[in-house]
């Protein structure tokens, strides 16, 4: 599953847009996983129910109406999510309600298709690639740019735990906006450069859905 | 057409005047070393230890690239001269971690990563400064006392000479005569003998009056970053490369003009004098203003093709100098300032390329 949605590139494509609003939130790991958890919920549930009003809405209204269904899910799980972990929502500020509009969920609502089954899941893949991808974002900005990593919210007992060796002079830089765009253009170079390994294996003239500005395979730029 | 002697011709150019790139990186790196020598001299081992840091971890990286890529090329002295500005805008006093992982960023990121030797889009030292500056803000901004003081060994955590102004505002800031460094003299900072005894026989034997303050300013007998301390051994290396056809002035000129006028104009701000009471010399020489205009700005990579755009070029990174100096919350402007310019130029030189198309297209219709 994992392997169809990335190459097919677009899923892969959504995440990386998905993630710069998201380079707000990785710096703290604890705060990245809430946001996905919640972005899994509200992209499973919207799917489900995209797919399952798949040719009962109209297509002039098709991009409104999905906005609502995102939003509704948003809203019930904020509101959830601030009886469990308010510091956390008051944390997120206005990334969470970012969410009901990001084009990651709308994008992927549009393509639905009408089967529940795989609209679920295609949902959960997508929103696990975004997981692990905040998650690694966030282990490295928070990690080395504050030198500590929050697996649970500030207002826990719970102790960040102290990166060895950077915890008394962190890189700084990486905790600043500078730091979150540097990590996720590294992370994204990091990807295309697997796929490109892989799609050289697989000798196809597939158009790739890579990440970046449309290019011919030849001009791989210099070495 | 086919010429007339026996043997052929060849292409062009038919004149080389030995001017490889290496050979300019070294020409630049000997016009750069009497700064950073002065600067050992003056701080001693702690300077010594940061440039010899900087300079391995910036070859380090540049043979990690090398090995990435499998194409070595160390031997063009580049990574050894973004190793050496870097050191050159570091404090003496600073952990060694701190100008190793500059160089380390600015070679495997910002030069590395961008594909290499004159691919860069940042002046590659400058953002390794700009790194340290924005990670370990404190470190960068703590500087030693010059040995020349003869104040008791291992003086930390003393102003230079601008921050020095900006903590004590002066006795009489109002006062339209005072100059910055007659506010240094109220503020009782340290003056070095030498300075002392200059300024006195001048004032004596040829009846010029020039602050000892002056005097140490001018020759670099002032705390500050290893290689920003001496304006005049940085204006010799400067003019050296200048001869040589090594440099263009144009950027260097832009730099000081705009410099100059916007710190004159506005520089009395920040210490309470209204607006035309500036010191326009004293934002000049007094940190690292002058080996950025000089030296950093004229990277020819990352610095405007186009005369025009390099007048902007300069101007803008000029009066960014001063007013992130004046006003930014780090100790060092001048490599934000250079860095935000940098940004700028495929836009500056935008104009220009499309201009000289449409002219030539207008030649050819003709």
């Amino acid at each position: 599953m994992i392997d169809r949605e990335g190459s097919d590139g677009r899923p892969l494509a959504a995440v990386a847009i998905g993630l710069f609003p998201a380079v707000a939130v990785t710096t703290r790991l604890d705060l990245s996983l809430a946001l996905a958890g919640v972005l899994l919920v509200v992209l499973v549930g919207s799917k489900v129910a995209a797919a399952l009003l798949a040719g009962r809405i109209p297509a002039r209204i098709r991009l409104p109406a999905h906005l609502l269904i995102a939003s509704v899910l948003v809203t019930a799980v904020t509101g959830l999510l601030r009886a469990i972990a308010p510091e956390t929502v008051q944390a997120l500020g206005i990334y969470l309600p970012l969410v009901a509009v990001s084009y990651l969920v709308l994008d992927q609502m549009a393509q639905s298709g009408s089967s529940v089954g795989k609209a679920a899941l295609s949902g959960l893949a997508t929103a696990l690639l975004f997981a692990a991808a905040l998650a690694v974002v966030a282990l490295v900005r928070q990690g080395l740019g504050t030198g500590r990593i929050t697996l649970f919210p500030a207002g826990d007992a719970h102790r960040p735990l102290l990166v060895p060796g950077v915890s008394r002079n962190p890189l700084r830089a990486l905790a600043l906006p500078a730091g979150a765009f540097l990590t996720v253009g590294y992370l994204l170079a990091l990807v295309n450069w697997v796929r490109q390994r892989g799609d050289r294996s697989r000798s196809t003239n597939r158009s790739k859905g890579r990440i970046g500005p449309a290019r011919s395979p030849g001009a791989g730029g210099q070495p | 057409m086919r010429p007339s002697f026996p043997h052929s011709l060849g292409a062009a150019p038919h004149l080389h005047e030995g001017a490889t790139t290496a050979r300019v990186m070294w020409t630049v790196a000997l016009c750069l070393a009497p700064s950073g020598l002065w600067g050992i001299w003056q701080f001693g081992l702690p300077a010594l230890l940061v440039l010899v840091t900087a300079i391995a971890a910036a070859i380090a990286a540049e043979v990690l690239v090398g090995l990435l890529r499998r194409r070595f090329s160390l031997a063009d002295g580049s990574a050894f001269l973004t190793g050496l500005f870097v050191a050159y805008t570091m404090p003496p006093s600073v952990p060694l971690g701190v100008p190793a992982a500059a160089a380390l960023f600015a070679v495997l990121v910002v030069k590395g990563s961008f594909g290499g030797l004159g691919a860069n889009w940042l002046n590659p030292s400058l953002a390794g400064t700009a790194f340290a500056l924005l990670s370990w803000t404190a470190a960068m901004g703590s500087f030693a006392a010059p040995s020349i003081w003869g104040l008791p060994g291992g003086v930390r955590a003393i102003l230079p000479p601008f921050a020095f102004l900006s903590a004590h505002p002066g006795a009489a800031p109002a006062q339209a005569s005072a100059s910055a460094e007659r506010l240094l003299t109220l503020g009782h900072y340290p003056v070095s003998p030498f300075a002392h005894g200059l300024s006195a026989w001048l004032a004596s034997h040829v009846h010029i009056g020039i602050d000892p303050h002056a005097i140490d300013l001018l020759v670099g007998f002032v705390p500050g970053a290893i290689g920003e301390l001496s304006p005049l051994l940085l204006l010799i290396g400067y003019l050296v490369l200048l001869r040589r056809r090594i440099v263009g002035a144009a950027i260097p000129a832009a730099f000081v003009g705009s410099l100059l006028l916007v710190s004159w104009v506005f520089g009395g701000l920040a210490f309470g004098r209204g607006l035309f009471h500036g010191f326009p010399l004293f934002h000049l020489i007094a940190g690292g203003a002058l080996l950025g205009a000089l030296f950093m700005a004229n990277d020819p990579v990352t610095s405007p093709r186009s005369p025009v755009g390099k007048l902007v070029f300069g101007a803008g990174a000029g009066a960014l100098t001063f007013l992130l100096g004046d006003w930014g919350s780090y100790p060092a402007a001048m490599p934000f300032a250079i860095l935000l310019m940098n940004a700028l130029v495929p836009m500056l030189d935008r104009g220009a390329r499309r201009r000289r198309i449409a002219l030539r297209a207008r030649e050819a219709l003709r």
